[in-house]
């Protein structure tokens, strides 16, 4: 994201218009999207039988949000992810670490570390099912091989796009590569780690969801799952909109993250 | 420089050869350990079978063109908007925290609601897709339209370039780099919610295809089918990398 910020230069081009803040026109627009579900619905347009009104969801909210199934299906979902996302992190900064150390290796492995990102990693899902059986181990193999992806992508480029003054405070110090990697390499490429950090995340959480709707017997994948077969529509929406928001939730905390360690940097 | 430069080169290559042969290798040794794991000639075949006798290539047929349609969907709905959201600086602060938090949601979770509204139909894959390749593709074109130098812009307007022409040598040109590179971030996202949607509720399709090979326990064919969803999955972004290097001389 840092590509997009011109800072200053953005201010210059466009300057304020006198027009409302942009957060309070996202609010209009997402208002707007919220009426017209309403009108589709009470105008007929799509039957309240398949597509709920969303004042219908509304007070339904409460009555999920007090229920212990809810919390304990959130909490499946989020420790698989959490699970599988940590060691996509650990093993993805070190894979990449070591690669960038060993050049060759890297030059070889590139086009395959590039390719396996078209790879739609979830099809490998009932291999892991063969192999591991029933359970959350090929739930969290199948988010741990998404995940890995972007982060060791962005371990690579990251460290290799740090500045060699780094190497040279390092040789200098006469650190140890341990010490190197630890005090001055990983501090200085986090903030650029970041965001394939948060890419890898949303990764784990997708198909971990992804996984529990086809095979699982809870998560928030699953229970939606579970109340779209059983028609339960209103049920439904309401669990979809909380899985919305519950990725939009960790999307803000990974750019606030993000915009505390970089201030931290500069 | 010189005197390293050519075995290391072959080396390279040499190793990025070896790659594939060791990953059918370690494919291979699997199978040997492990009768859970089909034999690589076993699944080949099997595939090969299922497409000779002709059951394969409607599922075949089914998933790539849900896949091509909503991919082709999103470019052309996406590139647009990306670019015209980025123009303005205001549209862009109101328009991209909302696409760069919709991308951070399990798209799968949207299935129902297409099924509810399509039925268990090609429409209805061709709208997962388009709602996983779509964010990728605004987000980057978007992205790639903020990167233009102003001056360039400013450069173009003392020319008395036509606001299409402007767009056509000045915009996208220098935002294309980044919109190819979303291009292939979405196609392989429509892939895999294709595939991940005809796991879920399907009447045909590869995903489908698999999912009943398990329930039947017809590993090779299992086996095989996941291989060809990955070689699609290839193929397509390796298609979009030729078209950025054609586009890019």
């Amino acid at each position: 994201m840092s590509v997009l910020d011109l800072g200053g230069i953005r201010m210059s081009i466009r300057p304020a218009l006198g027009r409302m803040p942009a957060w309070a026109t996202r609010v209009v627009v997402v208002a707007a999207l919220l009426t017209a579900w309403h009108l589709a619905v009470a105008g007929g347009l799509v039957s309240s039988l398949t597509v709920p009104a969303p004042l219908d969801c509304l007070r339904r909210l409460p009555g999920i949000l007090g229920t212990a199934a809810f919390w304990s299906d959130a909490a499946r979902s989020l420790r698989t992810t959490v699970e599988a996302f940590a060691a996509a992190a650990a093993i993805g900064v070190l894979a990449g670490a070591l690669l960038t150390r060993l050049p060759v290796v890297a030059r070889i492995l590139e086009p395959y570390i590039v390719g396996a990102y078209a790879v739609p990693v979830v099809v490998f899902y009932p291999t892991f099912l063969v192999v591991f059986g029933l359970g959350t181990a090929p739930i969290v193999l199948t988010a741990f091989l998404m995940a890995v992806v972007p982060v060791l992508m962005t371990t690579m480029v990251a460290l290799s796009e740090l500045r060699p003054t780094h190497r040279k405070l390092a040789r200098s110090l006469a650190c140890t590569r341990w010490q190197a990697f630890r005090s001055i390499l990983l501090p200085s490429a986090l903030p650029l780690l970041l965001p394939g950090l948060k890419l890898g995340f949303v990764y784990a959480m997708a198909a971990t969801v992804g996984v529990e709707f086809i095979v699982a017997d809870a998560g928030l994948g699953f229970r939606i799952g579970e109340l779209y077969r059983n028609f339960e529509t209103v049920d439904m929406y309401v669990h979809i909109l909380a899985m919305i928001a519950v990725a939009a939730g960790f999307n803000s905390l990974f750019n606030l993250l993000e915009r505390v360690i970089r201030k931290d940097l500069a | 420089m010189s005197i390293h430069a050519v075995p290391a080169r072959s080396f390279v290559t040499a190793g990025r050869i070896a790659v594939p042969v060791l990953l059918v290798a370690g494919w291979a040794a699997a199978a040997a350990l492990t009768p859970e794991v089909a034999t690589v000639g076993a699944s080949l075949s099997a595939v090969a079978g299922a497409w000779a006798d002709g059951t394969l290539r409607p599922d075949v047929a089914d998933t790539l063109q849900a896949v091509i349609a909503g991919f082709a969907l999103s470019a052309v709905m996406g590139i647009p908007f990306g670019v015209w959201a980025a123009r303005r600086t205001y549209t862009y602060q109101v328009v991209e925290p909302l696409f760069s938090s919709t991308a951070a949601v399990p798209r799968i979770v949207l299935l129902p609601i297409f099924l509810s509204l399509f039925g268990i139909t090609v429409n209805a894959k061709i709208a997962i897709a388009v709602s996983a390749a779509i964010v990728p593709i605004v987000l980057t074109s978007m992205a790639g339209t903020r990167t233009v130098n102003p001056t360039l812009i400013k450069l173009g307007r003392s020319l008395e370039m036509s606001r299409w022409t402007l767009l056509r040598r000045v915009i996208v040109p220098a935002a294309l780099a980044s919109i190819m590179s979303g291009l292939r971030i979405g196609f392989s996202l429509a892939l895999l919610a294709v595939i991940l949607s005809e796991f879920v509720a399907a009447t045909s399709g590869i995903g489908l295809r698999i999912q009943s090979a398990y329930s039947l326990q017809q590993l090779p064919l299992m086996y095989g089918l996941v291989v060809l969803v990955v070689l699609v999955g290839l193929a397509g972004n390796l298609g979009i990398w030729f078209l950025e290097r054609r586009a890019a001389r």
